[in-house]
């Protein structure tokens, strides 16, 4: 290893829980909500989950990442089925899961070495949104279904690409079992 | 030491709570035909599945490079975790456990550097110590913190010794003689005139005088005497890892210094040519038997190193019975105990009943307890003050068994050598 400092542990959170808040903001917008119902309800989600997850460690930080979920699943619920709307939840969707990446005390750069992750999330909410709203002469509901079937064949296509995902033990073999 | 198998793959607990409200997601979807909670779900259940498949193939894997520096009671454990592929390094976390018998003395500095990770653990030794340090714990952990897996690779453990020197300077002692039996007188002749004690294989240049003629005859082989006074000194350590009424914090404390004491005397013994064995009882005995030289004191101290605090407490007189096994009646043990419980009491006991002269090494319980933060400073002096009653009263009540010696300053064995440089049993 080279010698030389380096800047290595985040001490705070980076920016990914201001774009978080921004898009929950946002989606909250785009419900059928009262514009001030729904900006509190984002607003002291993000707030409270942003708190918790400063001041605890581990596991119990899960919580702030409960509160978020409880949110969006509250404003998607209120969401209308429109095409706004359902871009407005992906977007939220996503910059929550960059937010998971932003954890404090990991070693800085964690939320792009995440990317892929949440770039592959994109893709297969992309496909889900596409074939909901953007597809000629089909209705949201039957869209939501093509893109769930998308979805699964994507999934296992890539499954069955990484068996190792599955199998846990390596394969016994003749002379590992003789040693 | 071979890390577990990398093949250690396992979901967080977050992937768990994502994948339950994606679940939920779907299920008030198809209740209340809402396409937008379908299309929330999405991406909260492919986020699991996303971030296993980022994870490094093939599985990264490490090797540990570390080493205790320091002196006296300082313990630094520094060190580097080298990964294999360098890119994993980022995302790798090391996990250590600390023995409870050696305490924090500022927050572990552990350091990612491109390829790897460094750490620098201060810890502190208040009582003479040895201990194992067990290796990290290196997960992989992808950047969502959604999954993990273990990371591969040779790692081997630590053993961290801090005793003072006084703990080793024992002096010229010899241990036999040391303890008569009841109701036996020993003569005032010696050499060998003196008393008797058994037929040996006799050495290509006994004198004739000791050739016992008649043995010889009836074994067809040359046999002689050997007189008490010739034999050298004999001395069993014997460790109770039996949890007490202490605590386990305490026991693990208990352990980490008997395993000090128990090097430092072997040593001591040894080098004064005394024939030393180990033992230690938990559930059951395990012993190594009467022996000298360096070979000795390496065998020991590798049983001494495996020997771990047992959660079954044994029966004491099993100990006793297992003793006779490996040991003959008559020779002096030295034991361990915190005497946390009537049991040690009770194998003091059933020892004197087998034939063992005991002598116990109890260490002071205010060194090993630990401090209680539910308790305020006064309440915490009366329980302290309560214990060492209680300490005194279990001393009083081996007394009528064993010698014992009240171990209070740990740094020193002053006390053991006044006890066995007598020739009597005796009271201290």
């Amino acid at each position: 290893m080279p010698d030389g400092p380096r800047p290595l542990i985040s001490g705070r959170t980076g920016p990914a829980g201001a774009v978080l808040g921004a898009t929950l903001v946002l989606f909250a917008l785009t419900t059928d909500l009262p514009w001030v119902a729904g900006f509190l309800l984002a607003a002291s989600g993000i707030v409270a989950a942003l708190v918790l997850r400063a001041r605890t460690a581990g596991a119990r930080s899960d919580a702030a990442i409960g509160i978020v979920l409880l949110v969006i699943g509250v404003l998607a619920a209120a969401a209308p089925a429109t095409a706004v709307a359902g871009a407005a939840g992906g977007a939220a969707v996503l910059a929550f899961l960059a937010w998971l990446a932003d954890e404090p005390g990991r070693v800085v750069g964690t939320v792009r070495r995440g990317l892929p992750a949440v770039a592959l999330a994109g893709v297969a909410f992309l496909v889900a949104w596409a074939s909901a709203y953007l597809l000629p002469r089909t209705s949201a509901p039957e869209g939501a279904a093509a893109g769930l079937i998308v979805l699964a064949i994507f999934l296992a296509a890539l499954l069955l690409g990484r068996p190792d995902l599955f199998r846990r033990e390596p394969a016994l073999t003749a002379t590992q079992a003789f040693e | 030491m071979t890390a577990p198998p990398p093949e250690t793959f396992r979901w967080r607990s977050r992937s768990y709570l994502l994948a339950g409200a994606g679940a939920i997601f779907l299920l008030f979807a198809v209740v209340e035909r809402d396409p937008v909670l379908v299309l929330v779900a999405v991406p909260v259940l492919v986020a699991p599945v996303a971030a296993a498949l980022t994870a490094p193939r093939p599985t990264p894997t490490g090797d540990l490079e570390w080493q205790t520096v320091g002196s006296d009671h300082d313990v630094r454990i520094a060190g580097a975790f080298r990964t294999d592929p360098a890119s994993a390094a980022d995302d790798v976390t090391l996990t250590f456990v600390r023995p409870t018998s050696l305490a924090e003395t500022a927050p572990a500095r552990i350091e990612w550097w491109p390829g790897g990770v460094r750490f620098d653990l201060r810890w502190n030794a208040p009582r003479p110590v040895v201990e194992r340090i067990p290796p990290p714990v290196a997960s992989w952990r992808d950047p969502l913190g959604l999954a993990e897996e273990q990371v591969g690779g040779r790692r081997s453990e630590l053993i961290v010794e801090r005793y003072p020197l006084d703990l080793m300077r024992l002096g010229a002692l010899r241990v036999d003689r040391t303890h008569v039996m009841p109701g036996r007188s020993p003569t005032r002749r010696i050499g060998a005139t003196g008393d008797f004690f058994g037929i040996r294989q006799a050495a290509p240049n006994e004198p004739p005088r000791r050739i016992n003629w008649r043995a010889s005859a009836r074994a067809g082989r040359w046999l002689a005497n050997e007189y008490e006074v010739e034999r050298t000194g004999e001395l069993l350590i014997l460790i109770d890892t039996r949890p007490t009424g202490l605590g386990p914090v305490a026991d693990a404390r208990f352990l980490g210094v008997a395993r000090a004491a128990a090097i430092g005397i072997t040593r001591a013994f040894l080098r004064q040519k005394v024939r030393v064995g180990y033992a230690e009882y938990g559930e059951f005995l395990h012993a190594v038997p009467l022996g000298s030289g360096r070979t000795q004191e390496a065998r020991v101290r590798r049983a001494v190193l495996a020997t771990w605090a047992s959660t079954v407490e044994g029966p004491s007189e099993r100990c006793a019975v297992g003793m006779r096994r490996y040991y003959p009646s008559g020779l002096s043990v030295l034991l361990l105990s915190t005497l946390g419980g009537d049991a040690a009491v009770e194998l003091v006991f059933y020892l004197r009943r087998r034939g063992y002269p005991v002598v116990v090494l109890n260490p002071a319980w205010r060194s090993l307890l630990p401090h209680h933060q539910a308790l305020s400073a006064r309440a915490e002096a009366v329980a302290l003050r309560l214990s060492q009653v209680e300490r005194r009263m279990r001393l009083a009540a081996i007394r009528a068994y064993a010698s014992v010696v009240d171990w209070e300053d740990l740094g020193s064995l002053g006390d053991l050598a006044y006890v066995l440089q007598q020739p009597v049993r005796r009271r201290v």
